[in-house]
């Protein structure tokens, strides 16, 4: 029953392990941050990019806003539908919408963040730790003889 | 992802009405952001999002939930609890806007990302919503539990 289970262990172990070498070779190909997409200008052009960062500057005139990039041009310009709330500089913005050009962009979605709402995702995952943790020792209990967590009689 | 908290009070609910075992279902539901180790990671200037992207799939989080269910009496059925938690994470998760491209749902056969851009990481009416959901079903279950106890008296 013991080798059953090693044996399983190591199979699991094994396809996962697959599953890490795969990803680590192939996840800059598939995952397209801002800095590769604008490296990448002409394959991305006219067609649909999600990307967020941080507003640099916003022009309320024109319902426009700026955003910093890595790389050249070093600000992308996103065009915000007028029917969509304008984020102030320093917000956290993550943007659906056309590359129409390499420092333009006609966004579709916004969704805004201040600084301290990104943050707080944190803050607000903490409590969750010791709630796991507590219903879990609550009904199970480690045997280090038998290599395995076993039901607590009251549980 | 939406946070922890959420993900664990909507495994918490999730096993009380379905009367599953409560405990591992709340695990299950956090399993797939063993991937956020690579946040921690960053901050350090090391950059493990390739290794541990596949943990938060479904194929990557089956297999941990399949590992951690071997250390149990029967792993079968801590498996079920654990399946049913990994299941309620992306649930979850599929609703929110990722600006990365969405959940692998189907990988290592393709890398589509899938979301429904209905809410962002950041908001936090969902928590929230799940605080309260959580109560009603948790005094809903003291009720029931009281009711039982009085009829077995």
């Amino acid at each position: 029953m013991k080798q059953k289970r090693l044996l399983v262990a190591l199979l699991l172990l094994l396809i996962l392990g697959i599953l890490i070498v795969y990803s680590r070779l192939e996840y800059d190909n598939h995952n397209y941050g801002l800095k590769y997409i604008l490296q990448h200008f002409d394959t991305f052009n006219n067609t649909k990019i999600s990307f967020d960062g941080f507003v640099t500057e916003v022009n309320v005139t024109n319902h426009l806003i700026y955003l910093e990039t890595a790389v050249q041009p070093w600000f992308i310009e996103v065009k915000i539908p007028g029917n969509q709330k304008l984020p102030q500089k320093g917000d956290f913005v993550e943007i659906y919408g056309t590359l129409n050009t390499r420092d333009y962009v006609t966004a579709e979605k916004i969704f805004i963040n201040t600084p301290w709402q990104k943050d707080m995702i944190y803050l607000r995952s903490l409590p969750a730790i010791p709630f796991a943790f507590f219903l879990f020792y609550k009904t199970w209990k480690f045997s280090r003889k038998k290599i395995r967590f076993e039901r607590r009689n009251n549980a | 992802m939406p946070d922890w908290l959420t993900h664990s009070l909507i495994g918490w609910i999730t096993g009380k009405i379905i009367k599953s075992d409560v405990a591992l279902l709340v695990i299950g539901s956090l399993l797939p952001d063993i991937e956020k180790i690579s946040v921690v990671d960053n901050w350090f200037g090391i950059h493990s999002e390739q290794f541990l992207a596949p943990f938060h799939t479904p194929a990557g989080a089956f297999l941990i939930g399949g590992l951690l269910a071997l250390f149990f009496e029967s792993p079968k059925k801590a498996f079920i609890p654990l399946s049913i938690g990994i299941t309620t994470h992306f649930i979850l998760d599929v609703f929110l806007f990722n600006s990365s491209g969405g959940l692998r749902l189907l990988f290592p056969f393709s890398w589509e990302g899938w979301q429904y851009d209905v809410i962002s990481s950041g908001d936090d009416w969902i928590t929230i919503i799940a605080i309260y959901a959580a109560a009603f079903v948790y005094i809903i279950y003291l009720y029931y539990t009281n009711l039982t106890s009085k009829n077995n008296m």
